[in-house]
């Protein structure tokens, strides 16, 4: 019984307890410091709790019939990759609850309150079509949750913040980005699904394109 | 030829489509971290609370690794695969060159030098003594190293509990194959290419064949395989590769069967210790000149 090899082996263990102890380091600084929040599906307790209780299994990623809840791609807020978000490229959410059903760790749970409100649809002003000109109805249109949606006397849409669900019908469907000339200022679509614990969500009525770009993913109250 | 080898690609490689396929298909299976002691152990930390839901699926695959052995990790383990396709440490790429063994080098040498003195001094003896003179391939294996195990998986443990998320799974090599899989199907809904498409691959490279000790020092599912494998050892009706004493070779100087083995165990002089860290691969079995190893139950 070689001693060299079994300490080569103490010199990898402790040179991945080491890596371990920086990534749960640089994770934590990451977390506190960007104080980050993500469109998650339904049942999200909040951010804190679902990266707790996430083990990445990917069962709500393979329930959605939608292909709604999507892996957290790698960024610089890398303790989030592989969490479940909901990304409104191919559907909007109908409250099936198959990924909460599936959750085997309570990551997401029917006890949340986001198990029947992910989150809160905002208006882009400088994106959306009816906005500038009127004549676009399409998310008061869409909208399933009745007078969520109103337009004004100019035609303009307005949310009504406290009876949005968040289910991403009039972001899926917000013809925007094809009757707009292409400006990469602007964000292609004229009304966003923001998590309610958002700064963007905290803010009522309209945000422009910048303002939703700076405040979407920030933690309401963390600035 | 490396029938076994090509079988066990096929196993690992099944569970990685069947997964993709279902995934696809919206069936919710889920990925292996569903049924990982690791990330059961280390939610329970960084939330506070037991996820008992997970309970089920970790007890089974825990009984599997009892009863079977370590087949999870020559059968399924996504790392063992990487290994058995692009080579590694010393296995063996697809068209299957055969490794070395650690021991065999250096029992074969002192055979000879054994031989070499013994003609020196005119003492001639029978070949099955020569035979005794073989040393033991098993006393210079690199053994599955509980300790080290253990400390990586008590740090993770600590740092999971004081920062509030599973840390390992950030690094976990099963987790990065599953994670570079549902990147590539989130690609097929967002058509943005994310970051981990190039940095899971490349952390996996590095966690495989540069940190060749991963699996036998660092990995800390194998803490719990290992405790399995020494409980496991105790009972002698469960079924590990055994020898035909009258059959085998080792006497003459045959390795064959520590030289194909991942683990540079050495079937012909292993004992219940060495066996511990067998994963049940069956290289030995195949690869047994005089087919003297079965998978059996009973010392024969």
């Amino acid at each position: 019984m070689s001693s060299e090899v079994t300490r080569r082996q103490f010199c990898a263990a402790g040179g991945a307890a080491a890596v371990v102890a920086a990534l749960g380091g640089t994770g934590a600084a990451a977390r506190a410091a960007g104080g980050e929040v993500y469109l998650r599906p339904p049942g999200a307790a909040s951010e804190a709790h679902l990266l707790a209780r996430c083990d990445r299994c990917q069962r709500c990623v393979q329930a959605c019939p939608y292909n709604l809840v999507q892996p957290r791609p790698l960024s610089w807020d890398f303790p989030t990759v592989g969490t479940p978000e909901l990304i409104f490229r191919e559907g909007y959410c109908d409250f099936c609850m198959l990924c909460v059903d599936v959750c085997p760790t309570g990551a997401l749970s029917y006890e949340a309150p986001t198990a029947e409100n992910i989150g809160v649809a905002k208006l882009i002003s400088d994106a959306c079509v009816a906005w500038d000109w009127g004549g676009c109805t399409v998310c008061a249109d869409v909208c399933p949750v009745e007078d969520t949606v109103t337009l004004d006397e100019h035609g303009r849409p307005h949310v009504d913040e406290a009876r949005c669900n968040g289910c991403g019908l009039c972001e899926l469907e917000c013809p925007a980005p094809s009757l707009r000339a292409y400006d990469p200022a602007t964000l292609p679509k004229g009304i966003y699904v923001a998590s309610r614990q958002s700064a963007a969500a905290a803010v009522p009525g309209a945000l422009t394109s910048a303002e939703y770009e700076a405040l979407h993913r920030k933690e309401a109250g963390h600035e | 030829m490396n029938k076994m080898r090509y079988l066990r690609i096929g196993a690992a490689l099944a569970v990685l489509v069947a997964v993709f396929a279902c995934t696809v298909a919206h069936v919710p299976v889920g990925t292996l971290c569903a049924l990982c002691p690791v990330g059961f152990a280390e939610l329970t930390v960084a939330s506070g609370a037991v996820p008992w839901e997970l309970l089920p699926g970790v007890l089974v695959l825990l009984a599997v690794v009892f009863l079977l052995g370590r087949v999870f990790c020559s059968w399924v383990c996504p790392t063992s695969l990487l290994r058995n396709l692009f080579g590694g440490r010393t296995p063996r790429g697809l068209t299957g060159q055969t490794g070395t063994c650690a021991g065999c080098a250096r029992s074969h040498g002192a055979a000879e030098a054994e031989v070499s003195s013994e003609s020196e001094t005119g003492h001639r003896e029978e070949s099955a003594s020569h035979g005794n003179a073989v040393a033991n391939p098993n006393a210079a294996r690199t053994r599955n190293n509980l300790a080290s195990q253990g400390i990586v998986l008590a740090v993770l443990l600590v740092v999971s509990f004081g920062v509030h998320f599973p840390v390992f799974c950030l690094i976990c090599p099963i987790g990065l194959v599953f994670g570079t899989l549902f990147a590539a199907s989130r690609l097929l809904v967002t058509w943005q290419p994310g970051w981990e498409l190039l940095v899971f691959p490349a952390m996996l490279l590095l966690e495989v064949f540069v940190l060749r000790r991963w699996c036998s020092a660092i990995c800390p599912l194998g803490f719990f395989f290992g405790l399995l494998a020494k409980a496991r050892s105790r009972l002698t009706f469960l079924p590990d590769p055994r020898v035909r004493k009258s059959a085998c070779l080792h006497s003459e100087g045959c390795n064959v069967c520590a030289t194909v083995c991942p683990e540079n165990i050495s079937a012909a002089t292993a004992d219940a210790h060495d066996l511990e860290d067998c994963t049940l691969c069956l290289d030995c079995r195949e690869h047994c000149p005089t087919r003297a190893i079965s998978l059996s139950t009973h010392e024969k």
